[in-house]
């Protein structure tokens, strides 16, 4: 299936309604339906990073984190990428609330470098170019509901 | 009419009239939604006209009855089709001058079909079985057929005004296209029947029968059946019309964008994944997420290069960028920095593309392509 047609299945499964559409409303909703309390946290982020999604060991927690300091517009862009890896049943790391607190403190550093490890890669036709790929798919056709419901509306 | 084209209509008709019954009965539209229930009888009637007027049909009423009988059935069904179609536009658009005319449509259906009732009993029964000439044979014709036609004309001015008069308010898109699509088939049926009115008048004054206008006449039946037809499209089929004329409007400010997505693309890496031009079909299909594709493409390259200048230039330049890619990424990053990128989507889009256009119009040299320069002739 090609990763449109795959959005498209995956979205019409959501069963979201996009013409009242908000980013904390969506997240909300995804987090029902995966029966997961999802947390979006503003961070700063290193270079070539936009976004980040960790998933907690021990409590039914998922974890975004995406670019503070850059317009709302491209915020939304890379949490819904991020929720994309989530729908999309990708694998990610996982972090404990521990880790987190002392990451959020600045005690310590999450696991980005590694993060971009599991993420990046050269080759197109590698499995982890598919994630990218596929996530950045569902979460643009997710935002051309958004922008095409406001021009039908 | 070709009995082919008769019966076929007459099947369109009741076509349309039959699919949507299971969901009448269903739904007992006659409580629950009084006005799809009254679309419902209209398009009912409509069909019945259809039957009345096919020649079999038309020829076996009126041997078992009296003399063009087919033709009153016909005319009474039309003129009901009509009074439906326009009272139900003009209860679903209540503007006020809607709702001020409304009270007159039944008193006016009552006097036309009186007075068609009247000239086929006085006039029409007792004439000869009229044929499908353009021109009436009789008098009782001419005035059974003006009757007819001028109620038609007034009818469908009616609902094309009924529509246009709320047409502004409605904020919903596919809506208005459908509004729209009515009061063009409104208007077509209007002029199809006043062409029909004047070639009427040809009993009276022949030069009004002339072929011109008998081939207008043809033309403008055509083109409202098509109307009529499109009226009962599905939604799907406007949202992708409109979809379409959404792209082709797009499309130039995509091209403009292009410019600073493949400035963009040549400094700064891939991110998430290497996207290809669409075509234009490919584009017109999907205007909104290409255009978005493009905004997001240079949200990632603005972020990049913001991070490369913010820090030492050492990085830029270990970065692959020769002293010329510097300079170019400096030049975007300062024509994107005054770009106001808080707005909605279409905002935002409007602020790249003057960007876009702004850096096309000032853009950097490279040494070979100044060595390389020749004057045009």
């Amino acid at each position: 299936m090609n990763p449109r047609s795959q959005s498209e299945k995956i979205l019409a499964e959501l069963q979201y309604d996009f013409r009242s559409f908000t980013i904390e409303d969506f997240i909300r909703w995804i987090g029902e339906i995966k029966g997961r309390q999802i947390f979006s946290i503003p961070l700063q982020m290193p270079i070539g990073m936009f976004g980040a999604w960790l998933s907690d060991d021990e409590e039914p927690n998922e974890y975004i984190f995406y670019r503070d300091h850059v317009p709302a517009m491209y915020q939304i862009h890379i949490q819904l990428h991020e929720l994309a890896h989530l729908l999309l049943g990708h694998p990610t790391l996982h972090i404990n609330r521990e880790t987190l607190a002392a990451a959020l403190d600045g005690k310590r550093e999450l696991l980005f470098n590694v993060l971009a490890q599991l993420r990046s890669t050269e080759k197109t036709e590698d499995e982890k170019s598919v994630y990218e790929l596929e996530s950045e798919t569902l979460a643009s056709i997710i935002q051309e509901q958004i922008i095409r419901h406001s021009k039908l509306e | 009419m070709n009995a082919l084209i008769e019966i076929t209509l007459c099947a369109l008709a009741w076509a349309v009239a039959l699919i949507r019954l299971p969901s009448i009965l269903r739904s007992k539209a006659w409580r629950s939604d009084r006005i799809a229930f009254r679309i419902w009888i209209a398009a009912f009637f409509f069909a019945l006209t259809m039957t009345f007027l096919e020649t079999l049909i038309g020829d076996w009423i009126n041997r078992l009855s009296s003399a063009n009988l087919s033709r009153l059935l016909a005319y009474s069904s039309v003129s009901m089709t009509l009074y439906l179609t326009a009272s139900s536009f003009m209860i679903t658009f209540p503007t006020p001058k809607n709702r001020r005319q409304l009270p007159y449509l039944k008193p006016y259906l009552l006097f036309t079909m009186g007075l068609l009732v009247i000239l086929y009993v006085l006039l029409v029964s007792h004439g000869p079985r009229w044929g499908e000439m353009p021109v009436p044979a009789t008098l009782g014709e001419m005035l059974f057929k003006t009757t007819l036609f001028s109620y038609a004309v007034v009818l469908c001015v009616i609902m094309a005004l009924a529509c246009y008069r709320y047409l502004n308010q409605e904020m919903v898109a596919i809506t208005k296209v459908r509004i729209i699509a009515i009061i063009l088939t409104a208007t077509g049926g209007a002029a199809f029947f006043f062409t029909k009115l004047i070639l009427n008048l040809g009993f009276i004054w022949s030069p009004l029968s002339s072929p011109w206008i008998l081939s207008l006449s043809k033309m403008l039946m055509v083109a409202t059946a098509i109307l009529w037809g499109g009226s009962f499209l599905h939604n799907n089929v406007y949202t992708r019309v409109l979809s379409f004329l959404r792209g082709v409007r797009y499309w130039p400010v995509y091209r403009d964008l292009n410019y600073l997505v493949n400035s963009l693309d040549r400094l700064c890496p891939v991110v998430a994944f290497e996207e290809e031009k669409p075509s234009l079909g490919k584009f017109l299909r999907n205007s909104e997420y290409y255009l978005y594709r493009a905004t997001i493409r240079i949200f990632d390259g603005k972020t990049f290069i913001e991070d490369l200048l913010s820090r030492e230039k050492g990085e830029g330049l270990s970065f692959g960028w020769d002293e010329l890619s510097y300079q170019e990424a400096n030049q975007i990053h300062q024509v994107l920095e005054n770009i106001y990128a808080s707005g909605d989507f279409w905002d935002i889009v409007r602020g790249f593309r003057i960007a876009s256009k702004n850096l096309s119009r000032n853009r950097l040299y490279s040494p070979q392509e100044v060595l390389t320069w020749r004057p045009q002739s």
